[in-house]
Formats: structure tokens, C-alpha cells, sequence
């Protein structure tokens, strides 16, 4: 697949989830950057917002096989990973495939589960396989993570410690839908949308999973020049020296940003970056890679908000001044 | 023989050399157009002259020709602020000759029109100097100006010393691009360089100009705002109110960046087509509205300027020619608008001679103080205006169709002078002067007498006619004026009355007798398009929009939600019964020594609250800076935090 052939499945993908979730075009397109750039998506926001909608349209959309985890306190990692049972009537122990054995896993509110119970997810992300009773079992490819936690409720839940927050290729924060959006959603549903029932929306496969792996082997043949190299890495560094920030992006971050951006890049049929890649996406690539200063924080200072500064303050490659 | 009589055979005398000629040539100059113009438009007062000059004149040929045509439409007050215009009523009460006639008479126009408001006007010698000066001020900036953009263009198309363009590599060249087209603002000359890039055969660097050259237009236009962290996709967002040319807009930065981000070169045919779509954006903007707009005002005020204009002072009612008449003379002359009878330390008439002019009307306090200068030989000529009263004279309207006659004829023509020729217009005359002091008489009306005062004495003119233009014309009045005032003395003030009394009453009408009019409302209009186009920010700063702090209130929310969500609210109750202990022992020192039931009396007595719960409410204070938490951690450290607080007030006392 060419990276022009790539730009017309993403804009067909877009066009066929965008039916169904509505006024998330931003969402839409930094899980698909998320997808073509092998990476994982975590995804900040309150119940309701078509969170598990987006993994069960996009998984029917591309063809890849999809299984949703509700994340709980006693949630043990063998119910992530799977585990072997005894079968009495071959006499054996036989592996049990977990959920994360499918392609796009939605890991819902995984701030809920413990430490351990992440900790296998988060190491099936990294590694895109399973170790099981000494036994190491590849998954399918693609892999795709979309987690998902509640900024409201912070009691019972077990913060993902920045660790592995890093392990995510994005934070997407989604906010409420606009006011219009969500009346045309009200009147998709008396119409006889069920969520629930995809079959009805006449959603159309646009590629199959071999089809998703031929894109992200595409992104690979996107340019990214020395300008923009040196943009990311002014970027990333400038986190590590603002006042309001106590730790800033580690090179992984820096990596995550170029890498973001090719996808980017790939997605609208370029086989170039340019600045505007970065620039849409450092917040997403980097506002979790961040630790803010505990007066910033008592300030009530975001990590967005610093991102906003530095990306107001760092000279775009080629910019006239 | 009465001292009027001994003035007029001192005038009369031998002449001084003949005014004619002197009149002849100043007559001559162009800005006397009722002497060349044969269509100057004469006002119907100036065209009491025509009989007198029917005859025409070698000093002003064109005068009897302007009596046959159109008389002039008059309007605003009389005097130097009159509006003369040319009548268009074909049915003038004036008799009309043939236009063939005209022609026929008309003499050759010669590049000394008629006078025109673009005409300089007759500064004095300081004033047209301060005029140059700024003038040639002003053109040797513009020429530095120019001079300065052209050596700055030439240094910048120059190669750097010590490297030859070929030198500088690929990344090397764009750097150079860069720093140059960062400098450059003026959208053509970054359009020029990009073209003298690609000539080169630099494409990248010429990318780079026309980039520059698109985002400074826009950013001129006010559409975006440049700032070195915006991308071109910012910018695109920044237009997107304005589809037209969002759309171009888009597709040219979509190429700028295909250019300047892929790994391919920019080709020539690549930038050809980034440089016509450029073009065609940068090209199509509001200031071209603007100077079609201003050019067409500017033509309509140009046109306005052109018109010919009729100064008063010039005209057959001024007097600009009997100043310039004595002035070539030798006498000096100033006008003024007010009369001087001051003296000077010597005891001398600090003006020894004086005429006032129609229109003229001294204060009667002036004229009871005016005796010590005639005491000292000041010599005054009243024509047409306020005498002094004790003159006893008095305007009279002469209507008689007689010519005027010399009183003193017996005398004359004991003299040199035989040609007596003085020819006025009829109008005024003068009475209450005695017999012997009249030595002009028109019919049985006095025109001109002479009552001696002091050293000096006073020449009473029935009219200021004999002074005007039109009458310098006349063979005889120009040398019969002349004379006149050069006996009273070198030095003359003639006082017309009119040459600044007459203020514009309000700032419309002084835009219009300057004929700014026309400039006025092509400024006006200039500044309405310049408010429209630019919108509200026309006139506003472009400061960054100041950051608002947040209110002490919010802070201290915020930091209130903080302790909540670290469930630290005993922490926060711990801090907070620390200050209030704290402040209540402030307020009440004496009392606080005893502790806390000490602080629990003074508390009572200030709020009228019952002792009992004070002093419970207090113990649970202190308890809570020291003890551990309470099962009810929450509601106790919420609840003392809540009645301290309404402690605090009930005790407060005014700062």
C-alpha cells in the first residue's frame, strides 16, 4: 500500500466511524494515528462518551477482531492474559485464551484494576506478547490497546503510575460533544440507532487486518526532515526546562512524537511530515509523559496548559517572523 | 491760503517720476486677472467702473471686455472672505457680446493665467523662506528615503564577502534565504528576490521568499497574525471566516509545505506554479479598493483645487495694487487691521502716516487718546471710514452724475498743474467740512477735504475708491493716490478693517474659504474605507491580551479541592484552628494570658454568644492542632473550620 492508497482508507475509515460517532473527528483521527503508528491510546473522560462505540465501529470498520475488559479491584491478570485449565477429559492443561488475545482491546477504566492486573496488560502492550506459566505466546498483529479512565472519580481507583503511562502513544482527553452534535445524536437514536447493534448502521468494512498491517509497514516510508527532527526535539526538551513542570518528556516522548507525526502524516496521504503533524499532536503525545510542579499544580496549572505555553514559544521550522 | 489748499499744490507740484508706468507694470502681473481675463466674473459694485474705463486702458486691457460679460455671483460676507464664482445664468443683467466679438477682442492667454488657489500666495520674505525650507526639507528625506532603499536592495542582492553565491551549500543557502526574507517585510521585494533565487536556481530559498511574501500580505490585511510558533496550518485556521480565501489560501500553503518538507527538490515548474498562485492571492486585496478609491477623491479634490479661484485682494476691489504701487516706489508699507497711533520714546509718530480704509471703525477711546500724535505731525487719511468725531464730519450719499471738480482751481492752475484727471466712480461724499478745507467736490457735495490737527492733520475722502485695484487702472488715479499718501510720509500703514477681522465663525466655514473642502471629505471618506475594512481593530493596539489572575477567592477554592481530593481535611482543619487560635489571641492579648478560658470570656463579651459553647468550640480547636484524627474526621474538620470562621467574624472589630 502506498501512502497516497493510505490517505484514501484513512479518509473512507474516518468517513464510515464518523458516521456513527458523531462531532469526535479529533478522537477518530488520533486512535487511527494510534493504530498506524503501533501504538496504544489512552483515553480520559467520563462515562457515556462512545468510548466503547469507537473500539467496536473501528474493529467492524477495518476488519480486526475486537473484546472489551471491564476493569474491576479483584480483576486478576489471568483474566487479561488468559491461563491454562485442566480439561479432565484430555487429561491436560489447556491454554485459555484471555481478552487480550484480540486485535483492538478496550480496556475500560483501568485505573480501577490493581497494580499486578495492569501491570500484565501494560506488558502485553509492550510487548506485544504473553508469558503465561513460562510460556511466551505472540499476539495477533495488529495490536491495538484503547484504555479508558474516569477523571472524576478518584476514590478505589490505583493511578497508573507515570511508568506506564509512558507506554501509551497518546492521551486523548474527550470532552462532550457540542450541543448540536448531540441533538443530531438524540435524533439518530429516535430514528432506531442502536449502539449495540452495529449490523443495522450499514457500516462497511473498508480494510481487513492485513490491510491495517500494510499501513503501518506505509508509515515507514514518510520523510521526516532535520527541520522537523530538531522541532520535536526543541519541543520535548523544552519540558524538561519549564518552571511549572518537575519532570519532563523522556527521549521516549521525543520518539512518540516523530513517530505520531509520520502516522500523522501517512494518514493524509503525505510522505512528508510537516510541522503541523507535531504541533497536533505533541499535547496528546505528551501531556501524560509529564509531572507538574506541586505548586503548578496548586495553581491549578494543567499539563496542557504548559504544553500550550511551549508550543506558543517554540519557532516552527521555516516560520517567517 | 489754507493748509488744504498748500497740500494740494504740494501735490500737484512738480511730479515725482510718473506712477503710470509703475502701475502699467504691476497691472501687468498675472494675478491681476481682471486685467487680462477677458471672462472675470465682476461683481456688480466693481462694475461701476466700466463707464470709466469703457475705453479701455493700456494697463488693463481686458477690463472693459470683462463688463460685457456675466456678473459674478457673490456669497458670503463682503470683503476678502467673499466667494466670487462665475455666474452660469445665461440671462446675466449684463450686455452680452457675441462670442465672435470676444474673440476678436480677446487678447492671446498667455501661460500667466488667471490667479489660482495653486498660485503662491504673497508670504512675507520669512515665511517663504520657512516655506522652502520645509519643502526642501521634506524632498531631501524622500530622496534619502529612496536612495536608502535602493542601497539596502543592492546589499542585499550583493554577495557576502569572501564567498561566492555557488559557495554556500544547500542548507547553507536556505539559512541565508531565511535571515534575508525574516528582515524583508515589503511583499514586491520578496517577491523579487524569490525570483532572483529561482533565476539562480534556487528553488528552496525562493520557496521561502514567496512564503514570506503570502503571510506578510495577509498578516498586512489583518487576516492572521504572524508569530514565529504559528504553523501554516494555524494559519488556515485563521481564514477559515473568510472561505474565499481560505481556499486559495490552503492550497498555496499545502504546496509551501510539499516544497519545503519533502525530500524531493523543489523543481522550477513546482515553483512557477506556487509563484502564480501567490500572485493571484496577494494581488487581490483590499488596498487596491483603496487606492482606486482614493485615486478617484483625489482627482475630484485636484479638480476642485484647479478651479480658478478670484482672490479679493486682487480683484478691482482689493488693494494689493496700491501697496505693490508704493512699495516699487520706495515707501514702505504694511497692512494692518488696526490702526497704531502710539509714539515712540523720541516723541515721534511711530507711524508717521496712516490711511484707513472703508470698513475701518476705531474705538472712540482710540480717537480722545489720538491727540498727542497729530501733536506730533501724524498724518491720517480717512476714506470711507470712521472719522475721529470731533471732525465733525459725516458720510453723505452722493448720487449726482457729475464729475468730480477741484475746488481749489484758481490756485491749480497757478501751479504746474493743468492735467488735473481724477475719475471716480459716484457714491459717497462728505459733510460738516468747512469751505476752505474742501478741495474735492462732486456737484455741491464735498469728496475730499483737509482738516489740519496739531502738527499734523487728517484727509477726508468721501469713498476709499480712489485706492483699489479698478481705480489704479484709471489714467490720473494711480498718480493722484500715489502722491497723496507719499507726502504724509516714507513710512505708510494702510489699515483696511478686513485683513483678519472677519474670523470664520465656525470650523465648517473655515474649511471652505480656505477651499480645503474637497481634501476635507476625501479624508473623511479615506478614513470611513480605512474603519470598514479594518474592521473594529482599526485604531486599536495590538498588545497581547493581558492574562487575568485568578481572584484570591478561586485560589483558595482550588486549593480547598486539592486538600479534599488528597483527603487531607484534618490537615487543613489542623492549619486553619492554628490561625484562628492565633488571630483570637491577637485581638484579645490581656485575656489570652489566662488561656483558654481567658479567650473564651473576652469572645463572649465581644460577640454576645453563650461562654459555654465558645469554650467548647475552642477546646475542639486546640484539640484539633494537636490530636489525632477523630473518626468523624470529615464532618468535625469541616464543622470547626465552619464555626471558627463565623467566631472570627462575630469577634472582628473594624480595622
Amino acid at each position: 500500500m502506498n501512502l497516497e492508497q493510505l490517505g484514501e482508507v484513512s479518509a473512507a475509515i474516518r468517513n464510515q466511524v464518523g458516521r456513527v460517532l458523531l462531532g469526535q473527528d479529533e478522537l477518530i483521527e488520533h486512535v487511527l494515528v494510534a493504530i498506524v503508528a503501533r501504538g496504544h491510546v489512552l483515553i480520559e473522560g467520563v462515562p457515556g462518551l462512545g468510548k466503547t462505540l469507537l473500539v467496536r465501529v473501528l474493529s467492524k470498520v477495518v476488519g480486526c477482531t475486537d473484546k472489551r475488559i471491564q476493569f474491576t479491584p479483584d480483576l486478576m491478570p489471568s483474566d487479561v492474559t488468559g491461563g491454562n485449565v485442566f480439561n479432565q477429559g484430555a487429561g491436560r492443561f489447556e491454554f485459555i485464551e484471555g481478552p487480550i488475545f484480540a486485535q483492538f482491546v478496550l480496556a475500560d477504566e483501568i485505573n480501577r484494576a490493581p497494580a499486578k492486573t495492569q501491570s500484565a496488560l501494560l506488558e502485553a502492550m509492550a510487548e506485544s506478547s504473553v508469558s503465561t506459566d513460562g510460556v511466551t505466546r505472540t499476539l495477533s498483529r495488529p495490536f491495538f490497546v484503547m484504555a479508558t479512565q474516569n477523571p472524576v472519580e478518584s476514590q478505589g481507583t490505583y493511578p497508573l503510575p507515570e511508568a506506564q503511562l509512558d507506554r501509551f502513544l497518546l492521551k486523548i482527553s474527550v470532552g462532550h460533544p457540542e450541543r448540536e452534535v448531540e441533538m443530531q445524536i438524540l435524533r439518530n437514536h429516535l430514528a432506531g440507532f442502536n449502539p449495540s447493534d452495529l449490523e443495522d448502521a450499514g457500516l462497511e468494512q473498508v480494510v481487513d487486518a492485513e490491510g491495517v498491517r500494510a499501513m503501518q509497514e506505509a508509515v515507514g516510508g514518510v520523510n521526516v526532515s532535520e527541520a522537523l527532527l530538531a522541532y520535536v526535539t526543541e519541543i520535548v526538551a523544552r519540558t524538561r526546562d519549564h518552571r511549572s513542570i518537575f519532570v519532563g518528556a523522556s527521549p521516549r516522548g521525543s520518539i512518540s512524537l516523530a513517530v505520531a507525526a509520520r502516522a500523522r502524516a501517512a494518514l493524509h496521504g503525505r510522505d512528508f511530515a510537516i510541522p503541523d503533524d507535531v504541533k497536533a499532536l505533541a499535547p496528546a503525545v505528551l501531556r501524560h509523559r509529564l509531572m507538574l510542579q506541586p505548586d503548578a499544580e496548586f495553581e491549578g496549572l494543567s499539563a496542557d496548559n504548559c504544553l500550550e505555553q511551549i508550543l506558543a514559544e517554540v519557532p516552527v521550522p521555516k516560520a517567517v517572523t | 491760503m489754507s493748509p488744504g489748499i498748500a497740500l494740494m499744490l504740494v501735490l500737484m507740484g512738480p511730479s515725482v517720476a510718473d506712477a503710470g508706468m509703475d502701475v502699467r507694470e504691476i497691472l501687468d502681473e498675472a494675478r491681476f486677472a481682471f486685467c487680462h481675463d477677458e471672462d472675470y466674473p465682476l461683481s456688480d459694485e466693481e462694475a461701476r467702473w466700466c463707464p470709466l474705463l469703457e475705453s479701455g486702458t493700456p494697463s488693463c486691457p481686458a477690463f472693459s471686455a470683462t463688463c460685457d460679460g456675466p456678473r459674478a455671483e457673490m456669497t458670503g460676507p463682503r470683503g476678502p472672505w467673499s466667494i466670487r464664482k462665475r455666474r452660469l445664468d445665461p440671462e446675466s443683467s449684463a450686455p452680452q457680446k457675441t462670442k465672435r466679438q470676444r474673440d476678436e477682442s480677446r487678447p492671446r492667454r498667455t501661460s500667466d493665467g488667471p490667479s489660482e488657489s495653486g498660485t503662491m500666495p504673497s508670504f512675507g520674505l520669512p515665511a517663504q523662506m520657512l516655506f522652502w525650507i520645509i519643502i526642501g526639507g521634506a524632498l531631501l528625506v524622500l530622496g534619502f528615503s529612496i536612495r536608502g532603499n535602493i542601497v539596502t536592495g543592492r546589499r542585499e542582492h550583493e554577495p557576502e564577502p569572501g564567498s561566492e553565491p555557488g559557495d554556500i551549500g544547500g542548507e547553507g543557502a536556505a539559512t541565508v534565504a531565511n535571515s534575508r526574507h525574516a528582515a524583508e517585510t515589503d511583499v514586491g521585494r520578496l517577491l523579487g528576490l524569490a525570483e532572483q533565487a529561482a533565476a539562480r536556481q534556487e528553488y528552496d530559498a525562493a520557496v521561502d521568499y514567496t512564503h514570506a511574501a503570502l503571510l506578510r500580505r495577509l498578516d498586512h490585511d489583518e487576516l492572521i497574525r504572524l508569530h514565529r510558533s504559528r504553523t501554516n496550518g494555524d494559519y488556515v485556521r485563521q481564514l477559515r471566516s473568510r472561505p474565499k480565501i481560505h481556499k486559495a489560501v490552503r492550497e498555496v500553503l499545502q504546496l509551501v509545505d510539499a516544497a519545503q518538507f519533502d525530500a524531493e527538490p523543489t523543481t522550477a515548474g513546482a515553483f512557477e506554479t506556487l509563484l502564480t498562485k501567490v500572485r493571484t492571492i496577494v494581488t487581490q486585496s483590499g488596498p487596491l479598493a483603496l487606492a482606486l478609491l482614493l485615486a478617484v477623491t483625489a482627482g475630484v479634490a485636484c479638480e476642485s483645487l484647479s478651479r480658478t479661484t478670484y482672490p479679493w485682494s486682487v480683484s478691482p476691489s482689493g488693494h494689493a495694487a496700491i501697496v505693490a504701487l508704493l512699495r516699487k516706489r520706495g515707501a514702505e508699507v504694511e497692512v494692518r487691521n488696526r490702526p497704531d497711533f502710539t509714539l515712540t520714546d523720541s516723541g515721534e509718530p511711530s507711524v508717521p502716516a496712516m490711511l484707513l480704509l472703508g470698513g475701518v471703525e476705531p474705538e472712540e477711546a482710540t480717537w480722545e487718546t489720538v491727540a498727542p500724535w497729530f501733536a506730533s505731525g501724524g498724518q491720517l487719511v480717512v476714506a470711507a471710514a470712521e472719522a475721529p468725531r470731533w471732525l465733525g464730519v459725516r458720510p453723505v450719499i452722493d448720487e449726482s452724475e457729475d464729475s468730480l471738480r477741484r475746488v481749489t482751481e484758481p490756485y491749480w492752475d497757478g501751479t504746474s498743474v493743468t492735467d488735473f484727471m481724477l475719475s471716480l466712480p459716484t457714491g459717497g461724499g462728505i459733510a460738516g467740512l468747512s469751505g476752505s478745507d474742501v478741495f474735492l467736490a462732486r456737484g455741491d457735495t464735498a469728496y475730499a477735504g483737509y482738516v489740519p490737527h496739531g502738527a499734523g492733520g487728517v484727509v477726508v475722502l468721501g469713498t476709499d475708491a480712489l485706492f483699489c485695484n479698478a481705480s489704479m487702472a484709471v489714467p490720473g488715479n494711480a498718480q493722484y493716490a500715489v502722491e497723496l499718501l507719499e507726502h504724509q510720509g516714507d513710512t505708510v500703514h494702510i489699515v483696511t478693517g478686513r485683513a483678519g477681522s472677519s474670523a470664520s465663525p465656525n470650523p465648517v466655514e473655515g474649511i471652505r474659504r480656505t477651499h480645503l473642502t474637497a481634501a476635507v471629505v476625501q479624508l473623511v471618506l479615506f478614513l470611513l474605507v480605512f474603519y470598514a475594512w479594518r474592521g473594529a481593530r482599526f485604531g486599536s493596539g495590538r498588545d497581547p491580551r493581558a492574562t487575568s489572575r485568578r481572584r484570591f477567592a478561586q485560589h483558595a477554592r482550588a486549593l480547598g479541592q486539592h486538600y479534599q481530593r488528597a483527603n487531607a481535611q484534618q490537615h487543613a482543619a489542623a492549619m486553619y484552628c492554628q490561625w484562628a487560635l492565633g488571630r483570637l489571641r491577637m485581638r484579645f492579648p490581656a485575656d489570652a494570658r489566662r488561656g483558654l478560658q481567658g479567650l473564651s470570656e473576652a469572645c463572649a463579651r465581644q460577640s454576645g454568644r453563650d461562654e459555654t459553647d465558645i469554650v467548647g468550640l475552642l477546646v475542639r480547636a486546640h484539640c484539633a492542632t494537636t490530636d489525632e484524627p477523630s473518626d468523624d474526621t470529615e464532618t468535625d474538620g469541616v464543622s470547626i473550620i465552619a464555626e471558627l470562621g463565623k467566631l472570627l467574624r462575630a469577634t472582628g472589630r473594624p480595622r
